[in-house]
């Protein structure tokens, strides 16, 4: 059966896919939803492990800094997200 | 203080890639209430983590180990054996915080199993070698299920595990420690009480073995093993 998803997770997925070849950062994305850090990252974290997002670390991060970790949304994300964004149909679109 | 106290515990708890990545984040925020803000959603979300919740149980578990040893009768052994003990429990402890699974079902079945065990049975309290026998079994089924090092790790908290769960038993339970002792010996039930905590001591040498083990086969959770990403070059392949 398909579960909807949070209002959360799905504003987080819409933002990814608003702009979905840019690498984004975690705490951009987080003031863009809304969304404070304890929120955020069980929802990253889970949209990774199902494949609607791809996560990998800057390659060139700033001297004294550490790399931070980026995020982008996959084409299967971005299916899901262009669901969430069409008018209401019968069922709630599958995020697994 | 807020973003030092949860740089540290999101360090400690959430030894990922998940954790590495809030840390990072953390790192790149400069305006200080924003940081601070940032600091303490990075705890709540690491405390969000099962992970996080049996690595506390883990490091509790490590931390009933002096609490027992040293608050129960025979305690203040000789200074050997105290830098001894010493050196096993800082090992025990530095193999939970850096074991990806540190305190897998596994054990904590094993540990139940033999609480169980001294509670309901005289025999098995009779005989503390059958306890390796559990170690080797939990060891053993972790390891074919999920590998080496998960068997390693199931072993290392198993004898944990039942170390604590037998000294603490004779600690508040001294009657149930198996009479041991000669007939005439003075004060018999603290007297059995060490005697009976005894044998469990090879469980913690052993624990201390195999957290060894598991501090060498840890893996790095730095960025380095991660995808790397060119911002500025990189489009969608």
């Amino acid at each position: 059966m398909a579960r909807r998803p949070s209002p959360q997770t799905s504003a987080l997925l819409m933002a990814l896919a608003r702009r979905p070849s840019e690498w984004r950062y975690g705490y951009e994305l987080g003031k863009e939803v809304g969304l404070e850090a304890g929120t955020l990252y069980p929802i990253l974290k889970r949209l990774a492990d199902r494949g609607l997002l791809e996560a990998g670390w800057e390659s060139e991060p700033p001297a004294g800094r550490p790399p931070r970790h980026l995020y982008r949304v996959t084409a299967s994300g971005e299916r899901a997200a262009a669901e969430l964004m069409a008018p209401p149909a019968h069922a709630a679109p599958r995020l697994a | 203080m807020t973003v030092a106290l949860a740089t540290i515990m999101v360090r400690l708890l959430v030894r990922d890639e998940w954790g590495q990545a809030m840390l990072a984040e953390l790192n790149a925020i400069e305006a200080p209430r924003a940081r601070r803000r940032f600091a303490r959603g990075c705890l709540r979300a690491a405390l969000r983590r099962k992970v996080a919740w049996a690595r506390l149980g883990a490091i509790a578990l490590v931390a009933a180990v002096p609490a027992f040893m040293l608050t129960g009768p025979g305690g203040g052994g000789d200074l050997t054996g105290l830098v001894i003990f010493g050196v096993v429990v800082a090992t025990c402890l530095a193999a939970t915080v850096l074991a990806e699974d540190p305190l897998p079902a596994v054990s904590v079945i094993g540990g139940l199993l033999w609480w169980a065990g001294i509670l309901a049975s005289g025999t098995v309290r009779a005989h503390p070698q059958w306890a390796l026998a559990l170690v080797a079994a939990c060891g053993v089924t972790a390891a074919l299920r999920a590998g080496a090092v998960a068997g390693l790790g199931a072993a290392f908290a198993v004898c944990l595990s039942i170390f604590v769960v037998a000294v603490g038993t004779y600690c508040a339970l001294p009657r149930l420690a198996p009479d041991v002792v000669p007939a005439n010996a003075r004060d018999r039930v603290a007297q059995n009480q060490v005697e009976s905590t005894d044998p469990y001591v090879g469980e913690l040498l052993l624990a201390g073995l195999l957290g060894l083990a598991l501090i060498g086969a840890a893996r790095d959770p730095r960025p380095a093993h991660g995808m790397r990403v060119n911002t500025s070059t990189d489009g969608r392949c």
